[in-house]
């Protein structure tokens, strides 16, 4: 379970006051085991900014995020991996392309433990589990395990970063828009893939994303952010009826007018 | 697409393989002409220098004109082989070894390859004849085992600058309390000089204070930095300094009030001296091509003492030292064989 | 055989293979770690100084060369902590590790009063050897290269085998992620800061070894030593990398062992060039690129042209048969 309290962050990228980008004004959020939660926001709505706090990648400047009863503010980014997977945006961020599927999945396996000069970081064994990881996914990603992942397409790299993210159990998923660079089509089997994993392993799940159908059918939570606050909240079968124009409503109401057309038109 | 892919990647291969056989065509046919072209005309002479500093150049031009005088001339009776290193260590190595194994008498122009060219004859186990030049402690870098008997195959000329001499000429001058020292910290020639110049220095009565610099662009400010008790600046045969003289005249210049009577160990640093005694480089060269004369003619180096510049020469800049207000004594200026300008 | 075409050949050979160290030590810092590390250049001629000063003081060549190794670790530890703790922009740290490193040369050059050598009876790591070979019959020539051969290619083998294995292990593999995509690693809870610290001291040792077999092999150091040395283990790598296949880290090693080689066969190739071009090698530098330009440029033209001439042949058999012939 993630609670997050009173979170602020404020970005001061100069001495002007003026150009200070309130990010996060009070945002409380509480995750349960099982939740799987859809964030929409436009542009500077402050998601993004959640997530990186509760990642590590920036400190708030005040509140608490509590992880299963973990401080999470005791730890840096990279120890905080121990118990948070991630999926980025970009394809290329989340896996290394010049190294094998083997060995990014390698990586990801040993996630949150000191890696140690006197152990390999492959060997028949974890082919072994790692073939049996992957055949059932029906990607043929199992053939392809000492390929560099620099010949892989954006979605498979995508749904690769995924399975990585999950690969050492983690007690929190955070995706932020990983399906926004991809095509349609493979943005699908990317989202399938993503219910399929976070079902079957039961992972508390933030997701943001810009589609906002995609927010109303996955997960089983859906919240709204504007300008660093969540100003909306819906789940279980409210979530579910609702539809493209009611969020559209909500944003308006809101004052925030200037959505981008991808994320009306899904 | 696959097709097009199985090409390329032949291509690849081939041309990997064809870099490695251009590569091993050229050598051999080099090595070929190596073994025939070489011996044309008597015996071979290989020089070989660290780097193109005037100094250097200067010593070799006076070889081959030492060599000239005593009647080995290049293309006639000998052939002279040159090499430059370009100031890059594994480069001279590489010269060394290419020249001990290819030649009749070797010359290192500066320490770096004389110890260069020794560690190479010694190396295949040879005994040519290896000469230095513009060496300033052949004795300390283990070139030879002494001045008088260098011992070995192994003899030369050091530039070591008359720094004792030049002392002397200084004591003439009055009013004298600090010497400075200005010379580059990585020239390990300068650093000899400074360790003979300091015992030297402090047992005339006078304070010795040193000034290194790293690179050229530091020489004016060094110089016009310099506290105002500082009387003299004594310069070593530095290569840096050397071919900066104009910055050390800006310097001084900039010293209103507390100009100091430059003394440079090499003759040619007079643009920016008071006084510069010593190392005529192009004289050097042609004690050493002497040298070379003798062994090519039957004599052994072990028999021939090595020698530091016997035409020490004394310039004095009396205009330049007028126009700083500085007097130069009258028994400095009435020196044998000084030179005035 | 004339010495001259066995030193043609053999000579090359030694420098290669210590170069070869040198060249490991630039590419685990420029290539796995990412990082331009200045401080080559101040690290070599620090250690070539060092290791004669030692030695002339009556050190064991062997302990001269552990001492350069951990100190070589030491410096690049600090040049990772400049950069990591203090905020120092990587460059600039290298820069600072350099003059560090130069100064401390200096410092010995002073109190040895002079650039030391090894001229005389001072023992090495290769002369015990080559004392062997001579009491065994073989010639002086055959004695000092093959005892240089030896040692140093026993140590590079030992320390490619342990490179081979190293990035193999966990460890390794972490310390390659980092240099590779810092977000991701840190993604997978490696500590970037603490596998850069690691990875350059290890690059710095390399480079330590190499300087200190240098000054060994060559009886001397001065404080130019270390001018160009970067340009050398970078040019290694590329034409390594140009001409051998180096698909994995493992091939890759092997690339860089072999491209020291192809290096230094050059320049005594161009070395024996220039004894024909009279004043030829005062343009030696400007030959080398050249020659390194054309090496790498010509077999890439060459393949461009194959391919534009394939492309042809294509677009011609699309061509309809004319009726009449």
């Amino acid at each position: 379970m993630l609670q997050c309290q009173n979170l602020y962050k404020t970005f001061h990228p100069d001495n002007n006051p003026l150009n200070d980008k309130k990010a996060l004004q009070g945002v409380n959020l509480t995750i349960h085991d099982g939740d799987f939660v859809a964030v929409i926001g436009g542009n500077g709505s402050g998601k993004t900014t959640l997530l990186n706090c509760i990642a590590g990648v920036h400190r708030p400047d005040k509140g608490s995020m509590i992880l299963d009863g973990i401080n999470l503010r005791d730890y840096k980014e990279h120890q905080r991996a121990k118990w948070i997977g991630r999926v980025f945006q970009d394809p290329m961020q989340g896996t290394i392309a010049d190294i094998s599927l083997f060995e990014n999945l390698a990586l990801a396996a040993k996630r949150g433990e000191k890696p140690s000069p006197f152990r390999w970081a492959l060997s028949k064994k974890k082919k072994a589990d790692f073939l049996a990881l992957l055949k059932p996914l029906g990607l043929g990603l199992e053939d392809r395990l000492d390929a560099k992942i620099g010949s892989f397409s954006g979605g498979q790299r995508q749904s690769v970063t995924l399975l990585m993210a999950t690969l050492a159990k983690p007690k929190l998923l955070l995706l932020d828009e990983h399906t926004a660079a991809l095509d349609p089509k493979t943005a699908r089997t990317v989202m399938e893939l993503t219910q399929k994993i976070v079902t079957e392993n039961h992972i508390p799940t933030l997701m943001i994303t810009h589609n906002m159908k995609d927010a109303i059918k996955y997960g089983n939570r859906l919240i709204m952010m504007n300008a660093g606050k969540i100003i909306f909240e819906a789940s279980g079968e409210e979530k579910q009826k609702l539809t493209v124009e009611d969020l559209v409503g909500k944003f308006a109401k809101a004052g925030d007018e200037d959505l981008p057309d991808a994320m009306i038109l899904g | 697409m696959v097709g097009i892919r199985f090409f390329v990647l032949k291509e690849d291969t081939l041309m990997k393989h064809g870099k490695m056989s251009i590569l091993v065509g050229t050598s051999l046919l080099l090595s070929s002409l190596a073994l025939s072209g070489c011996g044309s005309s008597g015996k071979t002479i290989g020089t070989l220098k660290i780097g193109a500093f005037d100094a250097l150049n200067n010593a070799e031009k006076g070889f081959v004109e030492g060599l000239k005088e005593n009647g080995f001339e290049d293309g006639k009776n000998i052939t002279i082989k040159s090499d430059n290193a370009n100031g890059d260590g594994a480069t001279n190595t590489a010269m060394a070894q290419s020249l001990a194994s290819s030649c009749d008498l070797v010359l290192g122009i500066s320490t770096t390859s004389a110890t260069a060219l020794k560690g190479a004859v010694d190396g295949i186990g040879g005994s040519i004849p290896v000469l230095f030049t513009a060496a300033t402690d052949p004795v300390g870098s283990g070139l030879i085992a002494s001045m008088d008997k260098p011992g070995g195959n192994v003899t030369g000329t050091s530039d070591l600058g008359p720094i004792e001499a030049e002392i002397n000429l200084l004591k003439k001058f009055s009013n004298i309390d600090t010497v400075g020292f200005l010379y580059t910290s990585s020239e390990s020639n300068s650093v000899v000089q400074l360790k003979i110049a300091q015992p030297l220095v402090e047992a005339a009565g006078w304070t010795f204070v040193t000034k290194p610099i790293t690179a050229a662009t530091e020489i004016t400010s060094a110089v016009s930095s310099l506290s105002s008790d500082v009387d003299v600046l004594l310069i070593p045969t530095d290569n840096t300094i050397a071919e900066n003289m104009a910055n050390v005249k800006a310097g001084n210049e900039a010293r209103t009030g507390h100009p100091l009577i430059v003394a440079g160990c090499d003759s040619g640093m007079i643009g920016g001296s008071v006084v510069a005694m010593g190392v005529d480089y192009y004289k050097l060269g042609i004690q050493t091509g002497v040298m070379a004369a003798k062994i090519l003619n039957g004599t052994k180096p072990a028999d021939i003492p090595a020698e530091y510049n016997t035409d020490a020469v004394l310039k004095i800049n009396k205009t330049w030292a007028t126009s700083l207000n500085i007097t130069i004594p009258e028994a400095v200026l009435n020196t044998a064989g000084a030179e005035i300008i | 055989m004339s010495f001259e075409l066995l030193n043609f050949f053999f000579s090359p050979l030694s420098n290669g293979l210590i170069f070869v160290l040198l060249a490991l030590g630039v590419f685990i810092a420029f290539r796995v770690l990412d990082i331009a590390d200045l401080s080559v250049e101040g690290l070599f001629p620090f250690l070539t100084v060092l290791t004669c000063y030692l030695i002339r003081l009556g050190w064991n060549p062997l302990l001269a060369l552990l001492l350069c190794f951990v100190l070589g670790a030491v410096s690049g530890a600090l040049n990772a902590a400049l950069s990591l703790y203090l905020k120092i922009p990587p460059l600039l740290s290298g820069i600072i590790m350099m003059s560090v490193d130069l100064s401390f040369a200096l410092v010995f050059i002073y109190y040895n009063g002079g650039s030391p050598t090894l001229l005389g009876n001072y023992p090495t790591l290769f002369n015990w050897l080559s004392t062997l070979f001579r009491l065994a019959g073989l010639s002086t020539f055959w004695a000092v290269i093959l005892s240089k051969l030896i040692v140093v290619g026993a140590i590079v083998a030992l320390i490619m085998v342990f490179l081979y294995f190293f990035f193999g292990t966990e460890l390794g593999l972490a310390i390659r992620a980092s240099g590779k995509n810092k977000q991701m690693a840190r993604a997978n809870g490696i500590s970037v800061k603490a596998m850069t610290m690691i990875g350059l001291a290890l690059s710095s040792a390399l480079v330590a070894l190499a300087a200190s077999l240098y000054a060994q092999a060559n009886l001397g150091g001065t404080a130019q030593d270390g001018q160009g040395m970067i340009v050398i283990g970078l040019s290694i790598i590329f034409l390594g990398e140009a001409i051998l296949p180096h698909h994995t880290f493992k091939t890759h090693l092997l690339a860089i062992f072999g491209g020291s080689f192809i290096y230094w066969y050059i320049i005594q190739l161009l070395i024996k060039l220039m004894d024909y071009i009279p004043g030829g090698s005062n343009y030696l530098t400007l030959w080398k690129a050249i020659l390194l330009t054309l090496v790498l440029a010509v077999p890439y033209l060459i393949l461009q042209i194959k391919k534009q001439r394939a492309h042809k042949k294509e677009e011609e058999s699309d061509a309809p048969m004319p009726e009449s012939l």
